[in-house]
């Protein structure tokens, strides 16, 4: 891979991400002046909602005073604190980084290997008894909504069997280090994880089934077949890692919108995640909160675009010099 | 290269494996372990509530209010029978004649959690830094307008007034905190102020705040040595539920023992459960249909908090007749509300004042009373020559003038202003209104408040024991403030300056009944209805609450700590409580982990010999 390639990818990345700096500052300025929120929070008169708008900096002009400070203090890792809790921003997110990384992730690392593995069989045998059946379920599951399928699991799993907890990221009364302390969050991991995976099975297995049909009917598959070469092998060597494209890409930046979390299956089981937070922080209209998070989020899809396209670089010549 | 892929697959399957099966054993070996662990008295309660901050300066919701009154002594406690004031950190008090100076002596012997004594000098730095620091306004109404708050010794505390108060005595809901962990942040801006920390938390009441896992739960512990008698149990945890779905399902499976803030139709969902309680208490919450009262053109409400000084009202000019608002008083089936609504869990509202405190509520008696209906509201209308002149449907002003159209604003984060809104706009418009029903957001509201934009809202209020805030909301001064639709009334005002500086608490009731008609005789808003909060916990566990104020207040989240410091789990026969740390928890049977496992196992090992055989293939 060129040097040039590289350095023009990186340098896109930056400017995104620079680009989203400012939209993300303008967009939540248009909402408005939080000051007399707060101030009925806080129970303050007129008087001292004055002064906390010049505490908060939002007596000066938008535009370019806020900016130059908001940007300043972005850069300087500075985030700022909660409108509404007055806690550190940079503590009230950190705090939930994790829980969401374990969750999504998990869900997402083994939803790509169940569907990627369906997609193959079903692809290559197309029209057999396990295409039509696992077609249709891969359809079922995408069209389950998460917070339904997560009830119905909760349901059985954790009322009717008593098996797992009904949500959480760990007991109160467990130990908080040690072995038993990942046995525990193993146990509510479970069902929020399950959830999640069953959800995103459906779509992988659905991408990787028609890269595999379309695959297929190259000329290539043609003449290793005219070769001699065994069906298996030809699947194996010639198919998949052909039609694994755009899996990759799909996965690679899955992992991108992977800090968003997924509110609804985070709000079934109560999963202190990342999108639980979001969704609070939208509500009150948290706005150091809200900045803060979409300026991660957007980090993180930009940083797994660029992931992308070097790994695209790898695996595909052609993308290389394009 | 190809072989090294399968190699690499292999591994992973196996390591995978390997990974499962001791998990599958300690597992099994961590819950025999801990039955030997010495057992800690657990209570855990289910909110849907996160706390939104430890830090008493941040509190905002009914959780922060709630781990305050557990972890933080106040100098006056409120009674557990009649929220009147009881000794709290204060034995007793002795007021000067003109009712301006308050001497407290306080107790002796209490100790922070961290072990420093608790003094005096505590108490007057906690009053100071209420009163003093700028931005963090939380309890400062509590207060009043002082002139000091000194400490001459270790064990007394003055207060000192500019006017004559009976502030000691509503009782101020200020958290003493320590002045050795306070100190530095004394004078400091509210960012700082509200940024500490705080867990855990140094405080004196009859828990200590051990931990808070943001989004999780909050932890606190007991004072064994609390000056009011130690708590029986060992813990209190209050784990956060993101949806009352899964914490109605977690009282029903044992993880949770108590839920607080329970939904209607799940409530009753809980009925038929022989394992649980039900109960429906009375709290502090109406919801109210208030009248922007600002007459059409005239400046808006809330130049106060900055917005558009130049936003005039734009009000319909029939609410300036106390008859119009009469007559809309009457189109309002409170009774339906509350059936459709609260399912029956709530009940029909009159005073603005809350009938759970008993003391200061006047129920509305003869014309007061607006009951339901339509006929008079018309009749109200057609007297006031408000008549459909051009046959529309809808009246219009005296000689054809502007038409009855109504904005009316409801709140879309509360489901009961949404609610409520839909069914008033029905009724009006049988009526000969024609109604425009907006479903804002509370930001949005506020500025809509503020640039008095509107005819009527659907909100609603939490009380205090204490009236003198919602006595607040309806004086002039307020206007923009608390009070959106800007109810102003000279003998009203003066009423509310009355029974503020009284002392007598005969004369100050009467005031307070005198300001109630004088709301019921001008309609300046419709009190549509009470809720309730619907509790229920393990009667197959626990027993000993305590309703705070009797007969039918909370059992919990109510103002004191009281069923916390008196709940006792129920025993077996022989002896043993009948609440283990196991089942605290709903947790997968270790022997489930090992047939997981053992399945898992199986699987990848057919996986890996397939992968190695097709290897050797390969190779071949």
């Amino acid at each position: 891979m060129s040097w040039r390639y590289l350095a023009k990818r990186v340098l896109s990345a930056i400017a995104t991400l620079a680009f989203v700096l400012v939209i993300n500052f303008v967009m939540f300025r248009v909402l408005g002046d939080p000051a007399r929120t707060i101030g009925r929070a806080q129970q303050l008169n007129p008087q001292e909602v004055a002064e906390l708008r010049v505490q908060q900096g939002i007596d000066r002009p938008v535009f370019p005073d806020q900016l130059i400070v908001y940007t300043k203090n972005t850069l300087t890792g500075d985030l700022g604190s909660s409108y509404y809790s007055g806690r550190p921003v940079s503590e009230t997110i950190a705090g939930r980084v994790w829980p969401t990384m374990l969750l999504v992730g998990t869900a997402t690392i083994f939803s790509t290997l169940i569907g990627v593995l369906l997609g193959i069989k079903g692809g290559w045998k197309h029209g057999s008894l396990f295409d039509r059946s696992s077609l249709l379920g891969a359809m079922t599951l995408y069209s389950i909504p998460e917070f339904f399928l997560g009830m119905l699991l909760m349901i059985v799993f954790s009322a009717g069997l008593g098996w797992f907890p009904t949500g959480g990221y760990q007991s109160p009364t467990a130990p908080s280090t040690g072995l038993a302390h990942w046995l525990d969050v193993l146990n509510h991991l479970f069902l929020p994880c399950l959830t999640l995976t069953l959800a995103y099975i459906g779509e992988y297995s659905l991408i990787m089934r028609a890269s595999v049909l379309d695959v297929r009917g190259e000329d290539f598959v043609g003449t290793a077949r005219a070769k001699g070469i065994r069906e298996k092998h030809v699947l194996r060597r010639h198919v998949v890692p052909n039609a694994l494209l755009p899996i990759v890409t799909v996965s690679v930046l899955y992992f991108g919108f992977l800090l968003g979390g997924s509110i609804a299956t985070e709000y079934v089981f109560s999963y202190p995640g990342l999108g639980l937070l979001t969704a609070k922080a939208l509500a009150n209209l948290d706005f150091p909160i809200l900045q803060a998070i979409f300026l991660i989020f957007s980090a993180a899809v930009i940083a797994a675009n660029l992931v992308a396209d070097i790994l695209y670089g790898y695996i595909d010549p052609r993308v290389r010099y394009a | 290269m190809k072989s090294t892929r399968t190699r690499i697959a292999a591994m992973v399957a196996l390591a995978l494996a390997l990974a499962l099966v001791p998990v599958a054993g300690v597992s099994a070996q961590s819950q025999s372990g801990e039955e030997g662990q010495e057992e800690k008295l657990t209570f855990i309660v289910g909110t849907t509530d996160d706390l939104n901050s430890a830090n008493p300066f941040g509190a905002s919701d009914d959780m922060d209010y709630e781990v305050l009154i557990l972890a933080y002594d106040l100098l006056h406690n409120y009674s557990q029978s009649d929220l009147s004031a009881v000794p709290g950190l204060a034995e007793s008090y002795e007021v000067s004649e003109d009712g301006k100076t308050w001497t407290f002596k306080i107790r002796e012997g209490v100790k922070w959690s961290d072990g420093t004594p608790l003094t005096a000098h505590d108490v007057a730095f906690s009053f100071n830094f209420v009163w003093k620091n700028k931005g963090v306004g939380i309890f400062r109404s509590y207060v009043g307008i002082p002139k000091s708050f000194t400490a001459p010794d270790d064990t007394t505390f003055v207060w000192e007034m500019e006017e004559p108060t009976t502030a000691p005595l509503i009782p101020p809901q200020v958290p003493i905190i320590p002045e050795h962990i306070w100190k530095h942040l004394d004078g400091k801006d509210a960012t700082e102020i509200e940024g500490f920390k705080n867990v855990p938390a140094v405080g004196s009441g009859p828990f200590v705040l051990e931990d808070w896992k943001p989004g999780e739960f909050t932890r606190l512990s007991a004072n064994k040595e609390y000056w009011g008698g130690a708590p029986v149990i060992d813990e209190v945890i209050f784990r956060v539920f993101q949806n009352q779905e899964a914490m109605v399902l977690a009282l029903k499976s044992g993880e949770i023992d108590f839920a607080a803030g329970i939904e209607p139709s799940l409530f009753d969902s809980l009925q038929s459960d022989p394992t649980i309680e039900t109960v429906t208490t009375n709290v502090d919450a109406l919801v109210n249909l208030a009248f922007n009262l600002i007459p059409a053109g005239e400046k808006a409400a809330a130049g106060a908090y900055g917005g558009d000084p130049d936003a005039v009202s734009t009000a319909h000019p029939a609410l300036q007749d106390v008859d119009v608002r009469r007559a809309i008083a009457h189109t309002v089936d409170k009774q339906a509300l509350v059936d459709s609504m609260l399912l029956g869990y709530g009940s029909v509202g009159d005073s603005f004042l809350l009938p759970v405190y008993a003391t200061w509520y006047k129920p509305a008696e003869g014309d007061q009373v607006h009951e339901f209906d339509l006929a008079e509201a018309n009749r109200l209308y057609d007297e006031g020559g408000y008549l459909d002149t051009d046959g529309d449907g809808v009246r219009e002003m005296p000689n054809g003038g502007e038409p009855f159209v109504f904005d009316l604003v409801a709140i879309a984060e509360d489901t009961y202003s949404v609610d409520a809104s839909k069914l008033i706009k029905g009724w009006l418009e049988q009526t000969g209104w024609k109604v425009d029903l907006l479903s804002v957001s509370e930001r949005r509201a506020l500025d809509i408040w503020g640039t008095s934009e509107f005819d009527a809202y659907v909100w609603g209020w939490n009380g205090r024991p204490d009236p003198d805030f919602m006595l607040s909301i309806f004086t002039t001064g307020e206007c923009g403030v608390w009070s959106d639709g800007c109810y102003s009334d000279k003998a009203y005002d003066e009423m509310y300056e009355a029974q503020r500086l009284e002392t007598d608490l005969d004369k100050r009731t009467e005031i307070v009944f005198q300001m109630q008609d004088k709301i019921y005789e001008d309609v300046p808003e419709v009190i549509l209805f009470y809720t309730q909060d619907m509790q229920a916990y393990r009667k197959d566990r626990w027993t000993g609450f305590v309703p705070q104020p009797e007969p039918d207040g909370s059992l919990i989240f109510s103002w004191g700590p009281y069923s916390y410091q008196q709940i006792t789990p129920l025993t077996n026969p022989d002896g043993t409580t009948v609440i283990s740390t196991t089942s605290a928890e709903g947790g997968i049977p270790g022997i489930a982990w090992v047939g997981i496992a053992a399945v898992a196992g199986v699987l990848l090992f057919v996986v890996i010999r397939r992968l190695r055989r097709k290897s050797d293939e390969d190779q071949a």
